[in-house]
């Protein structure tokens, strides 16, 4: 399995679980929808993916290893990761730039990126459909330019499995297809297995399976309609 | 003025100037970015504990001072990056506690609270050649810094969530960013007293954030800048009788509105000659 979660719990300070005894099971090659309305733990799922938060109790997996623990940092090189905000505060880059970032970790403190860098992050923005704009500043870019920005950013890490947290939300319908044809078909030549988060039943479709969070519980959804209609 | 350089207290007090002028707009810059204004405030505060611990021991209460801001920034790091924020309530407490304890440490060791406080009215003009060497090895140190984590230093400001997914050491990162304004703010202290520490390092880098594209952009203008306020305010305050940190800041700020407007004004000429 990519992603492996049994008797999962997690929360934030000293606040309620968000959700408690999740299972929950990705093989290669998925694309994994997760659903459900907000607050219910679908990003905070993908942070345990990260390492960014510890579980309270149970056990994940991911890639094989133990997220957030010390060799755990391997791992992170094979996953990319599309959060939820994506502008990228008020710092100056170009989208050339916030692609290459992508890369920073493979390529090791104290080096410069090298020319397969630079190659990986054109052919990531050119598969986003974001490389007419390369030498724009990621400020000055549309909500919907923003996330394909990021999505080419996970891209460019040539990962193993993607976690994306609602990359549809800024999109327009067709943008959404678009998207989602992407991820399948690089999930189809790359082996790619793909988390992805959205409120969209039209996203959700192409996704098997999914996962509904809410009312502190995770459970896997036997049928899509009757997912979405529950 | 040329001659006046021949005089050591003036030499030392360009060579600072020119060193911070170049290193120190990049702190402004992390200040800004990673939104430790409060943070700054709050190693103040807690240097200015340290201060007052070292004059009830009889010991020189600069270095003091410099140890108290490492350790708080050490604890605001920790702090700051578990809430990924900029931490404001538990900052405050650091400021308030740091000041409380300060003032007992006045009353009980009977030590006038004018003593501690001296440390923070800098005085660019009277640096010693020990505190001109620890201005220069702490410029040093920032640049070595920058150029050998360039790119970790762009992503962690960029965003610190995604540079920890992207498999970077962004806590590590973070945590030298902050030891680097800590000692950055300890030095610049002595230069241009507390009250106008941002006179070398956020002004500068207000500026070049209104005139850079990118993150090298961001260092250079800033860089730039610091340079250009540092000698203009030099040069003003022995022209025209000023002290010299106010007179830095006096031009800072023109600076900073001049940069802050000019890419407007540059838009309107522009339509303007477009429009006809």
């Amino acid at each position: 399995m990519v992603v492996s979660a049994r008797g999962l719990a997690a929360g934030y300070g000293g606040g309620a679980d968000i959700f408690s005894a999740a299972d929950l099971e990705v093989g290669p090659g998925c694309l994994a929808g997760l659903c459900g309305p907000n607050g219910t733990g679908k990003s905070t799922f993908l942070k345990l993916c990260l390492g960014l938060l510890r579980p309270r109790q149970g056990r994940i997996t991911v890639l094989g290893g133990t997220p957030g623990s010390r060799g755990f940092k391997q791992k992170l090189l094979r996953i990319g990761y599309v959060p939820q905000n994506t502008a990228g505060g008020l710092l100056p880059a170009t989208v050339r730039e916030a692609v290459l970032m992508g890369r920073y970790g493979a390529i090791g403190f104290g080096r410069h990126p090298a020319r397969r860098d630079r190659l990986a992050a054109d052919e990531a923005m050119e598969a986003a459909g974001i490389t007419g704009i390369a030498d724009s500043l990621v400020r000055e870019l549309s909500g919907g330019q923003t996330q394909r920005v990021a999505i080419a950013r996970a891209l460019a890490m040539e990962p193993e499995l993607m976690l994306l947290d609602e990359p549809t939300s800024n999109l327009d319908r067709e943008g959404r297809i678009e998207l989602v044809r992407l991820v399948k078909t690089l999930g189809r030549y790359r082996d790619l297995t793909v988390l992805l988060v959205s409120h969209n039943a039209e996203t959700l479709a192409e996704c098997r399976p999914i996962f509904r969070f809410g009312g502190g519980r995770v459970e896997e959804l036997p049928l899509f309609r009757e997912g979405i209609d529950g | 003025m040329v001659e006046l350089f021949s005089l050591p207290f003036f030499a030392r007090a360009a060579a600072a100037l020119l060193a911070t002028g170049i290193a120190f707009p990049a702190l402004g810059t992390f200040i800004l970015h990673l939104e430790l204004i409060p943070a700054r405030f709050a190693v103040m505060h807690a240097s200015l504990l340290g201060a007052a611990a070292a004059l009830v021991f009889g010991l020189n209460p600069a270095p003091a001072a410099m140890a108290a801001a490492v350790l708080a920034g050490a604890a605001i790091a920790v702090i700051s990056w578990r809430g990924k924020v900029s931490a404001g309530g538990s900052l405050g407490l650091i400021m308030t506690l740091a000041m409380g304890l300060a003032f007992i440490i006045f009353y009980k060791g009977k030590i006038h609270a004018i003593e501690a406080f001296n440390l923070f009215w800098g005085n660019v003009l009277a640096l010693t050649p020990g505190d001109l060497r620890l201005t220069l090895a702490g410029s040093g140190a920032m640049v070595a810094f920058i150029a050998l984590a360039y790119k970790e230093i762009q992503i962690v400001l960029y965003d610190r969530e995604l540079a920890w997914a992207t498999g970077v050491s962004a806590r590590a990162v973070y945590g030298g960013i902050m030891l680097l304004v800590c000692v950055g703010i300890a030095v610049a202290t002595r230069i241009t007293g507390a009250l106008m520490v941002d006179a070398a390092t956020i002004l500068p880098a207000l500026a070049a954030r209104a005139a850079a594209r990118s993150f090298r952009g961001l260092l250079a203008w800033g860089a730039f800048f610091g340079v250009v306020m540092n000698a203009a305010g030099f040069a003003l305050a022995f022209l025209l009788d000023l002290p010299v940190s106010p007179a830095i800041i006096v031009v800072g700020a023109v600076v900073v509105a001049l940069a802050r407007t000019a890419p407007h004004l540059r838009a309107r000429v522009l339509s303007r000659r477009t429009g006809r």
